[in-house]
């Protein structure tokens, strides 16, 4: 379609010094940003969108960019160090970096973390660089019957991370599902649960509900549990033997099944807006678990569990860019704020878009690779620092960090009552973890709760009780029957573990 | 004596219920339109949550790890934070914050004062948001 | 029609500008001035602030502070605005529609009303237009309607607010056709629907420009008042027969009882803001139109018009 000579002078454009240098600043700014908790790559992007204005195009896109595969791996590095994910999308890769870290093995559990970011990343890059024509028509043809099908799928596979309780955690969806039903209703636009707070109107701000329930309550905890001596956050041991503290090329190799299905579940999601990382990277976690032969070691500090998730967040920010550049349709808030950002330099993302600045768009596509090697070498080097930073006390880290939280979600929501409602959902958090309700199932179901409503009240009125109409969906239909056959399997693996009472 | 495993599946029955006699009620429109009521899903919430806490209730399972004293002293930290919080609306970021690092600090029995001097980082970031990106703090 | 409108506005902002106190010139901000957004960061409305707010800086010497305040399609922003003291420190930006539609279902549950704040000026109105997939066997409306009644099927289309789904039951009704009203949560899934083929039709509000530019989608009516720059060949709801119209506008106000001379100068700064050649650049970019500054007055009565707009659209699909 494009000859040679474009896509060779867009890659060209791609490598000059400017750009390098602000891909370099974006990535270092995003992991920065990402590793800091409250503060993430959608409220920086945001406010680094004024300073791109003074700058050409590509660079300006490139760095945001940057910011945004930076944050994705700044993300892991508090989740697995202190087990409070940096960004949501970094909720399960806590799960297991956590444990790992605590067992002594924080810096193997942050560099398998960065490798299968890394890998994920360029996997949808490449993806979205060879094949996002066809992949676009994907985003088209989800419609909001084939939607409210992939979101009861994703629940259905998600579903396998309940624990010991399937009531419990029946009713963390529900709390959660409820909480996002907070607000204007998508269909009538009427005012639900406000109790005279005009705040409330939008619903509850979504960072101060994440960066409450999964940071700021694991502060709260670690501050409280202090009780003796003051140490630091996370223990180093400088003499620990080198396997302990890399991860091996055989390591590495052994996650490749886990780490391609979370590439692919990263990308697919990815190229249907609307699922977003956290639930991605969850599902992928998910499946790595059913899937494993010792299922019993995930959440104890298994690397195939931090594999899962960060490939598949990772891979979803390449593929995001696809429907974001074919169809102008943003797949998650910080695609929403680039494409504002194109807009304001001139660029209507859209069906001309390839046609009309194709050196551009490959300008852009070669900025993202190179991203994704500043990534990984700004990343460990980013390691070596954090892991200085961490080995302060905890009575530094902590309340640090609550300021921090503060601050984020003040910059996020633009209002003090966001930062209350990061206080309460902060208690919510601590109290459901003490009584045993799962906040990950919780906050799956906060995320995705308002697009399962818009999408079930689309599909109802389309549907408007004449279900033949479903046989013009295959695509819906085949996405129910896996939801329904995961249901299945699951239902018969929890048997024999429920089997006799203990 | 029901154990508090049982009891927090009480608790959700009696949520669902208030939340379909009580709540929604008061707080969601009914609409006389064609299309999706506003209160569906919040009454299959109401519905769920009371079935699944009712089954909780006679067939516990999971566990309670609640740690008494921890969450007692959990509740005085994020006291501190929420009246450091209430403070920041009336007073200012710029004195509150530096003021509620410090008072964290010394409730986790931090005594040493070069570690103290952590308290200055909220000026930073003041400093940082406020003169440099031009994004006002309360 | 356009060109009458910008006329009108013009003169509007030069009689307040000359009835003005010769000391208006001398009014100054005792402090920062806060220019409070309706929407979140990244949108549209943000992007106009910012904008605005730099050029007004530059111009004034003023120092002009951005602030989100999203919620409610702008009633939190103007809860807030109402409450604040009328010093000439405190100006919000938002869109009329929403505003004014949720004044008028639910007034016991807005803290403010139209004649709670004085108005500085408007920004831009926004196009907004039915569209339909290229290649459907309807181009305007008689061929719509013509062919909902002959296939005898419920048209499905997509909207994102509430004007939007009045105004497509209101035709429905005067037709006697059926349609049925997808819910979407912006212009760009109305798009996704309707080149996926999920939904009949759509409305437009600027998304749709480069898809009509690469021929995958046709216009059907303009819902505004006037036609649209890039299709100037499409004509409006109204020449088409149907006497219903939306007019989306981007406007500026402040607390009620602002002192005239600061009102004057906030007016001011605003206009030579929204006439900058960077808005009109902006704006000839994005939104494929002009910027359109009503004046103080004129903004008031825009408001009020919108009231009317909307009481008839709520009559039509009573």
């Amino acid at each position: 379609m494009f000859d040679i000579a474009t896509i060779l002078a867009g890659l060209g454009d791609a490598v000059t010094p400017v750009n390098i240098l602000f891909v370099v600043l974006g990535v270092a700014v995003g992991q920065f940003v990402g590793a800091v908790p409250g503060i993430g790559p959608v409220i920086t992007i945001a406010l680094a969108i004024p300073f791109t204005f003074a700058l050409s195009p590509l660079s300006g896109i490139a760095f945001l960019v940057g910011i945004n595969k930076g944050g994705l791996v700044g993300g892991a590095i508090p989740a697995i160090l202190i087990n409070t994910p940096g960004t949501p999308d970094a909720a399960a890769t806590a799960l297991d970096g956590h444990p790992l870290a605590k067992k002594g093995r924080p810096l193997k559990a942050a560099k398998m973390a960065l490798y299968s970011s890394v890998t994920g990343d360029t996997f949808s890059d490449i993806v979205l660089i060879t094949v996002s024509p066809p992949l676009a028509l994907v985003a088209l043809m989800m419609g909001p019957i084939e939607i409210v099908c992939l979101l009861i799928f994703a629940f259905a596979v998600i579903a396998g991370l309940i624990g010991k309780s399937l009531a419990k955690g029946i009713v963390a969806a529900a709390l959660g599902l409820l909480c996002a039903s907070i607000g204007l209703d998508p269909e009538h636009s009427s005012p639900r649960f406000i109790f005279g707070v005009p705040d409330l109107f939008d619903g509850l701000p979504i960072a101060s509900v994440a960066i409450g329930m999964l940071a700021a309550a694991e502060i709260f905890r670690r501050l409280a549990a202090k009780r003796e001596k003051i140490t630091a956050a996370i223990a180093f041991d400088r003499n620990q033997p080198r396997e302990d503290r890399r991860v091996s090329w055989a390591e590495y190799w052994g996650c490749r099944f886990t780490i391609a299905r979370g590439a692919v579940i990263g990308t697919l999601l990815g190229a249907a807006p609307g699922i977003g990382t956290t639930a991605a990277s969850f599902m992928s976690y998910a499946s790595a678990k059913q899937t494993s032969r010792e299922p019993e070691t995930f959440g104890k500090g298994n690397i195939h569990g931090i594999a899962a998730t960060e490939s598949a967040n990772s891979a979803v920010m390449g593929a995001n860019m696809i429907p974001m550049l074919t169809l102008g349709i943003p797949g998650s808030v910080s695609a929403a704020l680039i494409i504002g950002a194109l807009i304001i330099h001139g660029i209507q993302p859209g069906p001309l878009l390839f046609e009309q600045q194709a050196r551009l768009i490959y300008g852009l596509f070669g900025a993202m690779i190179m991203a994704n090697f500043c990534n990984f070498w700004i990343g460990l080097v980013g390691l070596r620092l954090w892991a200085f930073v961490i080995r302060a006390p905890e009575s530094v880290i902590f309340p640090s960090a609550i300021v921090l939280c503060i601050v984020g979600v003040y910059l996020s929501t633009g209002t003090l009552f966001g930062v209350a409602v990061m206080l309460v959902f902060a208690a919510v958090g601590y109290a459901m973890t003490a009584l045993g309700y799962s906040v990950v199932i919780f906050i799956i179901a906060f995320f995705l709760g308002n697009r399962f409503e818009l999408s079930l009240n689309q599909s109802l009125t389309l549907i408007d009780g004449d279900f033949s109409v479903m046989l013009d969906h295959p695509v819906a239909i085949a996405l129910l029957a896996l939801a329904v056959l995961t249901a299945y399997w699951l239902g018969r693996k929890r048997r024999p573990a429920n089997g006799p009472p203990d | 004596m029901p154990s508090l495993n049982r009891l927090t599946g009480a608790a959700c029955v009696l949520a669902g219920l208030c939340l379909l006699l009580v709540v929604i009620p008061d707080q969601v429109e009914a609409i006389e339109d064609s299309g999706v009521q506003p209160a569906t899903i919040p009454e299959a919430v109401a519905w769920v949550l009371m079935v699944a806490g009712a089954s909780h209730t006679l067939f516990p399972a999971g566990d309670t790890p609640l740690d008494g004293p921890e969450a007692l002293r959990a509740g005085m930290f994020l006291a501190i934070v929420g009246g450091g919080v209430y403070l920041m609306s009336e007073i200012g970021f710029l004195y509150v914050a530096p003021a509620l690092v410090l008072a964290v600090m010394l409730a986790m029995g931090e005594r040493r004062w070069f570690l103290l001097s952590t308290a200055a980082l909220p000026v930073g970031i003041w400093a940082i948001l406020e003169l440099w990106l031009n994004r006002p703090l309360p | 029609m356009p060109r009458l409108m910008k006329f009108a506005a013009s003169a509007a902002v030069l009689a307040a500008l000359a009835a003005a106190p010769a000391q208006a010139a001398d009014w100054k901000p005792g402090g920062p001035v806060t220019l409070s957004v309706a929407f979140g960061a990244g949108g549209m409305t943000d992007t106009l602030a910012r904008l605005l707010a730099d050029r007004m800086e530059k111009d004034t010497g003023w120092n002009i502070v951005v602030k989100n305040r999203p919620g409610g399609g702008g009633v939190a922003m103007l809860s807030g605005l109402a409450r604040a003291k009328p010093d000439g420190l405190n100006i919000g930006i938002a869109v009329n529609m929403p505003i004014v539609m949720q004044l008028i279902v639910r007034p016991a549950k807005i803290p403010f009303r139209i004649k709670d704040f004085d108005y500085l000026g408007t920004v831009v109105w926004a196009q907004l237009a039915i569209i339909g997939l290229k290649g459907a066997p309807y181009t305007d409306m008689k061929s719509l309607i013509a062919h909902a009644k002959k296939s005898g099927k419920p048209l499905t289309v997509a909207h994102d607010t509430k004007p939007q789904a009045m105004i497509m039951r209101a035709i429905a009704r005067s037709a006697g056709i059926k349609a049925k009203m997808v819910p979407h949560k912006s212009g760009a899934e109305q798009m996704q629907s309707l080149l996926g083929g999920h939904v009949d039709l759509a409305f437009g509000g600027g998304a749709h420009i480069p898809y009509y530019k690469a021929g995958k989608i046709t216009v059907i009516a303009s819902v505004n008042q006037r036609r649209h720059g890039y299709a100037p060949d499409m004509r409006t709801l109204i020449e088409q027969g149907m006497d219903y119209y939306v007019d989306p506008f981007f406007y500026i106000s402040a607390p009620k009882g602002l002192k005239p001379e600061a009102r004057t100068a906030l007016a001011k700064a605003v206009n030579a803001a929204v006439n900058s050649e960077k808005m009109t650049k902006f704006l000839a970019n994005t939104m494929k139109t002009a910027p359109t500054d009503l004046g103080p007055a004129d903004t008031e009565k825009m408001m009020e018009g919108t009231r009317k707009t909307i009481k008839v659209l709520l009559e039509a699909t009573k």
